[in-house]
């Protein structure tokens, strides 16, 4: 026994240094990836240095998981955040008058330490604003349904308030509400997506369940994030010639554009379909058969078509704006029309109010052009053929308003007839800012078929090209082998889906132009991929490192390591006490104390 | 990380051989030079197996640690031969040591079973216990430390029977078969790790069922010993 220590005074320091190096013990599960915000760099605190690095490493220990469900109980019963918000109340005036300053901090103080972890549903009844402050907690994890929209899901279904159930609407509307607090509020806490369907079969938000023991540690590990310097927009061209007139003139062209670009409260998360635009399958598939169609020369058209696909419509139309300042005079001089193609296929059975299976065909008046009433009658008129109700939207053109509400606005300016094809009614709908609810896998089961749209486009400018011959007949002819196949739409969406879209984070040589640019060109058609510089204000910059792995551990308690350290002790007092015999151990025992009542 | 679970590990793994040996050699002097030769013979052992098992061992592309992994029955039949070689290296390291029979045998038991704790699961406990993941797995390493270290014992108190006993020991048919069992016994517990592994039963259970058949092998070389060492005792006398 005398390689035993002998000094109490040794065990206690032992114990107290054990205590001082020692942490909670993790168990891990797995890595997954996470996205996050777009603006979560850009804080910096008052000594101009960064505050968000780029890992995170926090727990949520149990204690805290314990006190956030309290805060859950005590703000459900008084909901005072955004869920009793009228339309016109500004956002900001509500919450500070609402909620008193002690209760905010008590909600603060709950995530004091800790990761927040916000299934998105969640945001509707916390202000998530309140974690803005540094400090707050060390980092919010916000938790993605995939392709909300789709879902009949109980997040919709079984969301209540004091008030009532809300309409799904209202719920989307307060999301994109939400959206825009984390794009445009300053947060010093570091936010952080992930989606539900890599999470649930691990960390679900049921486990984050109080009276079940263990708590969880989060660890996300990214490249710190450095400012991007956005040098360029790129746009696609391509073109569908018809022959050149008896002057050896260009005929005259109609102009077919959409916008391939996104946007997302985190840039890594920016390859959804449906709040921005989706135009881009209908329009590849609008090329793929006139091109047919132009290929034998009895049915080619009268005029050239201009496919092109813009990038940078989130940053104000600034692809389009580029575009249109570049493109070849002569080009410019015989476009007869352009026709936006905005968001195309959103239709929802339980969106009754805020969205229709109507279209809407946006043209802006007071400038120098008129597009006249033909145009959009016309396609009123063919839009009923195919059960579609086409509502007409003109809006008087702010030229002192920078602000581009379609993308027509700015062909417009430049004294161009264009028009914009949308499902929406206003620029400013919340479902199309917001991208939380971007599709972001497969398709919308519950959209208007992409081939009506793409078809009734297709007779609208078949109308335009031949007019001649179908000055008195109604003859369709995208039908059999002219149909247009939707699988060609669905495979460009799912292109789509697969790259990230925000603009700024877009090369020139990026890969989905090139997928894009080989698709013109597998219909014959001739394309160009132009690229041209642009030069943001000082106050606007993106940063990369938008991309992280989290690895998520379950924790065990202090206690519950302490505990298998005394159980090994006992283990080996008891191997000892086995061993030696029963009365030799006692011999020894007594020895022991007799020695250092001795030494005392 | 954990200080904690390393320390109980530790203690554990290194605690236990030290406790046995000491209180098995209590009252004997010359204790440094059995357990000198122990490891000297246990590293050259290992090196001539660890040259063996290269040579002659196939290759095989599963990892350690798959549960899903496939008994391979050529590769365990060469690993049974060549770990014949530690009989050798037991025999040699008994032979060279001077003193007392208990210090013989329990130094070199001890020697032994120290030695291949801290080449095979020393750094790996330090490493594994310190990460930031909890794993019983290493607890689980330790004990099975201790329940070869008895292991070891049975085989050293087999080994100075057949040795000593100069293969004259009526008994010796039913020790070699007895003998065999050391090298066998491990194959076969690799064996159950794959086919209970397939049921999810593994760890604790196959540390149990590894106790039980360290503990008859133990007491049954224990039994051989004892009537061994009357054997002598009557011969002196007469």
């Amino acid at each position: 026994m005398k390689y035993f220590p002998r000094r109490s005074q040794t065990i206690l320091c032992f114990f107290v240094l054990t205590f001082v190096f020692n942490s909670i013990t993790v168990k891990s599960l797995e890595t997954l990836p996470v996205f996050r915000l777009l603006h979560s760099e850009q804080v910096s605190s008052s000594t101009g240095k960064t505050f968000i690095r780029g890992t995170t490493s926090a727990s949520v220990p149990s204690s805290q998981t314990k006190a956030y469900f309290e805060c859950a109980e005590y703000l459900k019963k008084t909901p005072k955040t955004l869920t009793n918000l009228d339309q016109d109340t500004d956002i900001e005036n509500e919450t500070e008058e609402e909620i008193p300053h002690n209760e905010q901090e008590e909600f603060v103080k709950c995530f004091k330490g800790a990761v927040a972890v916000f299934p998105l549903f969640s945001l509707l009844e916390f202000d998530i604003s309140a974690l803005s402050e540094g400090g707050s907690c060390k980092g919010i994890l916000i938790v993605l349904p995939r392709d909300l929209l789709t879902t009949k899901a109980k997040e919709f279904v079984t969301f209540q308030n004091e008030e009532g159930r809300e309409s799904k609407e209202e719920i989307i509307k307060k999301l994109g509400e939400i959206e825009s607090i984390l794009v445009e509020k300053e947060f010093r806490v570091p936010i952080y997506f992930v989606h539900e369907d890599e999470v649930s079969h691990l960390f679900s938000f049921d486990n984050l369940n109080p009276n079940k023991k263990g708590s969880y540690n989060l660890k996300i590990v990214g490249k710190p994030g450095n400012k991007k310097k956005i040098k360029q927009v790129s746009s696609l061209e391509a073109w569908l010639p018809t022959d050149l007139d008896e002057e050896g003139k260009l005929k005259p062209t109609i102009v077919l554009t959409a916008n391939y670009d996104t946007f997302s409260v985190s840039p890594a998360l920016s390859s959804g379909l449906e709040s921005g635009n989706n135009a881009v399958g209908v329009l590849v598939e609008l090329s793929r058969l006139f091109t047919k169609l132009y290929n034998n020369p009895q049915t080619k058209g009268q005029y050239n078509l201009l496919f092109v696909l813009n990038g940078g419509s989130k940053q104000n139309y600034l692809g389009t704006k580029k575009w249109i300042s570049s493109v070849d005079r002569k080009v410019l001089e015989s476009v007869e029309l352009v026709l936006c193609l905005d968001s195309l296929s959103i239709y929802d059975d339980d969106l009754e109010n805020e969205l229709t299976d109507d279209l809407f065909l946006h043209y802006s008046t007071g400038g120098k052009i008129e597009i006249g009433k033909t145009v959009p009658t016309e396609f009123q008129s063919i839009s009923k053929l195919f059960g579609i109700n086409t509502q007409i939207v003109t809006k008087k053109i702010m030229k002192n308003n920078p602000l581009i509400s379609f993308e027509h606005e700015i062909f417009y300016r430049k004294k161009l007839k264009a028009i914009t094809v949308s499902n929406f009614k206003s620029y400013n709908q919340t479902i199309r800012k917001g991208s939380l609810l971007d599709l972001q896998s497969g398709s919308n089961p519950t959209a208007r078929p992409m081939k009506t749209v793409t078809t009734l486009i297709a007779e609208f400018l078949s109308k335009m090209i031949y007019k001649q011959q179908q000055q008195q007949q109604q003859i369709t002819i995208f039908e059999n082998n002219f149909e247009p196949n939707n699988l060609v739409i669905e495979s460009i969406n799912k292109m789509l889906l697969k790259y990230n879209r925000f603009s700024p984070f877009l090369e020139k040589d990026d890969q989905l132009l090139l997928n894009l640019e080989n698709t013109f060109k597998s219909f014959g058609l001739d394309t160009k991929i132009e690229s041209k510089k642009i030069s943001l204000k000082k106050e606007t910059f993106y940063y990369t490192g938008t991309q992280g792995k989290l690895t998520i551990f379950q924790v065990k308690s202090l206690l519950f390591e302490f505990f298998v350290f005394i159980m090994s002790l006992v283990y080996l007092a008891v191997l000892y006490y086995f061993l030696n015999g029963k009365e030799k151990t006692i011999q020894e025992i007594k020895q022991l104390i007799h020695n250092r009542k001795k030494n005392n | 990380m954990s200080f904690f679970y390393l320390f109980a590990v530790l203690a554990v793994l290194f605690v236990v051989p030290f406790i046995y040996f000491r209180i098995s050699t209590k009252t004997q002097s010359k204790k440094k030079t059995p357990i000198l030769y122990g490891v000297v013979a246990y590293l050259l052992t290992t090196l001539s197996k660890m040259i063996l098992m290269a040579t002659f061992l196939p290759d095989s592309d599963q990892e350690e640690a798959d549960f899903t992994a496939q008994f391979e029955p050529v590769s365990a039949l060469i690993t049974i031969v060549v770990s014949s070689l530690d009989v050798l290296g037991c025999f040699l390291a008994l032979r060279a040591c001077s003193g007392h029979t208990e210090v013989k045998i329990f130094g070199v038991s001890f020697a032994w079973s120290a030695t291949e704790t801290i080449l095979s699961f020393f750094l790996v406990s330090w490493i594994g216990c310190l990460k930031p993941e909890f794993n019983w797995i290493y607890m689980q390493n330790a004990l099975g430390s201790n329940i070869n270290l008895l292991r070891q014992i049975a085989f050293t108190h087999i080994i100075w029977v057949l040795w000593k006993g100069k293969f004259q020991n009526p008994d010796k048919g039913n020790i070699f078969i007895w003998l065999s069992a050391f090298f066998i016994t491990p194959e076969l517990f690799k064996l159950s790790e794959v086919l209970l592994g397939k049921y999810f039963i593994f760890g604790w259970v196959l540390l149990v069922i590894k106790f039980a058949v360290a503990y008859q092998l133990y007491i049954t070389s224990k039994k051989y010993f004892q009537s061994f060492e009357q054997l002598k005792n009557n011969k002196k006398k007469n």
